[in-house]
């Protein structure tokens, strides 16, 4: 940058462009409200409609955070263009100054008492008859000289701040298309309509859905028939699920059974498969509706050859306030070190992956912290509220190859970060470069921003929090960019 | 599934609010198909906020001396940009998918009403 590029700037174009960012906000922001009113699907009930509302409620996060982004962008780029205004006020007014007592400006903004045009003229005269006069010309001139260079540093200074800002703010994505599979279609006969706009496979009859479903028969005598009833419905919704991804239920197989004691709604089929994944969910989720949620997660990541496990085998935290403590996660603990290992044994070619969500990340946390290695070849830990492990690599992990992989989501605006800020609650903050996950939010840790990022983030948080918007801490089991992350 | 109260076979009306009909499918179609061009209003609203951004987003670079900003602003502005653009096909593909489903449900009403009731349907499903 040169002194007369900042004199000459046309800093109100600058100023229109501001305007349009945060127009744009403000377009995005109204798009999210109606995507948000949407998503409640008036006339839809049941699990297709749940899913799809996940869906069109995660998009609506996005867009959401894409609105502060650009709103943000746009009045940083407001008062950049303010305090601009101000330099170049400045720095014009100097090189007036100087121009007019004859001396010359550099491009560096360096000014120097050289004589030039009449005014030169005037004051060479006059330093030959005053000598003091020229010991002032070059005082005026070291004056102006550090006023202008003064000038060009804050203004590289203010633009290289705001570049940050910019990209850590920018840090908004989705995830790559995808592909919505085809809604099964009864029609009289039986047979079924393939409905898919982005050709996904064909579908299987909704009569044949209960096919999919494998119940324990020990289930008919230990548990009743009205908790039967329930859990076959969330195993139901497990396959449609899947369905809505095209993938026919009752090749995956969803199996209702008893996990370490825990009723559990099985993905897929964990003998044979290439991965499984154990999902654990977070405060509430000993609720026996919570179950559905879980399950249908599972529908929502399970592929070809692979199982997922809608686990609920620990006590976990009726509300906040107990959540607060890692009492439960502790006693819950060894109940996933002990299905972690029982499936290593059963499938030791699987790769185990293990989700956790909330509070479930707490209880992944206390299984890793045990001297006794966790099963584990990856982890996800979603919305977590801390971890007591210093590290990523801290964790008492064992994986296949030697390295477990540690992957963070947490969604811009999800109040529990900032639990996960204060350290003596649940932990430390897992998001943060320095405990050293492979991934967050699928890149490295060190490209989410840096120090501005993690600012404007917990800005963010603060914001929604204050505003009482949770949904950012529910919205991962239908985010598709979490999704897929938990597919691979 | 498609007979009436008292066993009697119900031809196909145009509209689909049976309640058992309802039920089965757990969807009101009229409901369901104006969220879903709502939808995709939204949909094609995000979609055409994408295109612009990254046009009308950008600085002057002349405007902004310093070299660092002009350029992440117009970073961020295809970012954001194809956030939005992305965000509006998916919602865009969602409406088109629910509209498929509706127009699916009532084409299977209609078809079994005609199953039953041996009657053509009168001017097919209307929503």
């Amino acid at each position: 940058m040169n002194i007369h590029d900042l004199a000459d700037a046309p800093i109100g174009l600058a100023m229109g462009t501001s305007k349009v960012w945060r127009t744009t906000g403000s377009q995005m922001g109204n798009t999210a409200d109606n995507l948000r009113a949407i998503s409640a699907f008036p006339g839809w009930t049941g699990k297709a409609a749940e899913g799809m509302s996940q869906r069109v409620a995660a998009i609506a996060g996005r867009t959401n955070d894409a609105s502060d982004a650009a709103d943000t962008i746009g009045i940083l780029l407001g008062l950049h263009t303010t305090a601009l205004a101000v330099f170049q006020g400045t720095v014009v007014l100097t090189i007036g100054l100087a121009t007019t007592a004859g001396m010359t400006v550099h491009s560096d903004g360096t000014v120097t008492p050289k004589h030039s045009g009449i005014g030169g003229a005037v004051w060479t005269v006059g330093e030959t008859l005053i000598p003091a006069v020229k010991a002032g010309r070059e005082g005026a001139a070291v004056a102006l000289t550090a006023v202008l260079h003064m000038a060009m540093l804050k203004v590289q200074e203010i633009d290289a701040m705001l570049a940050k800002i910019v990209a850590a703010a920018a840090a908004v994505d989705f995830a790559p298309m995808a592909t919505m599979g085809a809604i099964d279609t009864p029609t009289p006969n039986g047979s079924a309509s393939a409905l898919s706009p982005s050709g996904a496979p064909p579908v299987v009859v909704v009569e044949d859905i209960i096919d999919a479903i494998h119940i324990d028969p020990v289930l008919y005598e230990q548990i009743s028939s009205k908790t039967l009833s329930d859990a076959t419905n969330y195993a139901i919704g497990a396959a449609r699920e899947l369905q809505l991804r095209g993938l026919d239920p009752t090749e995956i197989g969803i199996h209702l059974t008893q996990v370490n004691g825990a009723l559990s709604v099985i993905v897929g089929d964990i003998d044979t498969a290439d991965k499984v994944t154990t999902l654990v969910s977070g405060t509430g989720s000993s609720d026996p509706t919570r179950l559905g949620d879980s399950s249908a997660l599972a529908g929502r990541i399970t592929g070809p050859g692979q199982a997922t496990i809608a686990w609920h085998g620990y006590s976990a935290p009726k509300d906040l306030a107990s959540a607060a403590s890692p009492t439960l996660a502790r006693v819950g603990a060894p109940s996933l070190q002990l299905l972690q290992r029982s499936l290593r044994d059963r499938n030791p070619n699987a790769h185990l992956s293990i989700v956790g969500h909330s509070y479930g990340t707490a209880v992944i946390d206390s299984a890793g912290s045990s001297p006794t290695p966790l099963e584990a070849d990856e982890i996800h830990l979603m919305a977590s509220p801390g971890m007591t492990s210093g590290s990523a690599s801290a964790l008492n992990l064992h994986a296949r190859d030697g390295h477990a992989e540690v992957h963070v989501h947490r969604n811009v605006g999800d109040p529990i970060t900032l639990a996960a800020k204060i350290p003596w609650i649940l932990g430390n903050d897992p998001s943060t470069p320095q405990f050293g996950a492979d991934s967050v939010n699928g890149r490295d840790p060190k490209d989410n921003g840096g120090v501005l990022g993690s600012w404007y983030d917990g800005l963010t948080d603060l914001r929604r929090t204050i505003d009482g918007d949770l949904r950012a801490h529910s919205n991962y089991r239908g985010d598709e960019k979490v999704l897929e992350a938990l597919r691979h | 599934m498609t007979t009436q109260p008292g066993g009697e076979p119900r031809a196909k009306s145009g509209t689909v609010t049976d309640p058992d009909f309802a039920m089965l499918f757990g969807i009101e179609p009229q409901d369901v198909d104006r969220t879903a061009h709502e939808l995709e209003h939204c949909g094609s609203a995000l979609h055409g906020t994408g295109i612009s951004l990254p046009g009308a987003g950008s600085p002057d670079p002349r405007a902004l001396p310093g070299g660092q900003a002009a350029p992440a602003i117009a970073t961020a502005a295809a970012e954001i940009g194809g956030t939005a653009m992305n965000g509006g096909q998916r919602t865009v593909d969602t409406a088109a998918s629910l509209l498929s489903f509706v127009s699916a449900v009532t084409t299977a009403d209609a078809e079994s009403a005609e199953a039953l009731s041996g009657t053509e349907p009168a001017g097919g499903a209307q929503l």
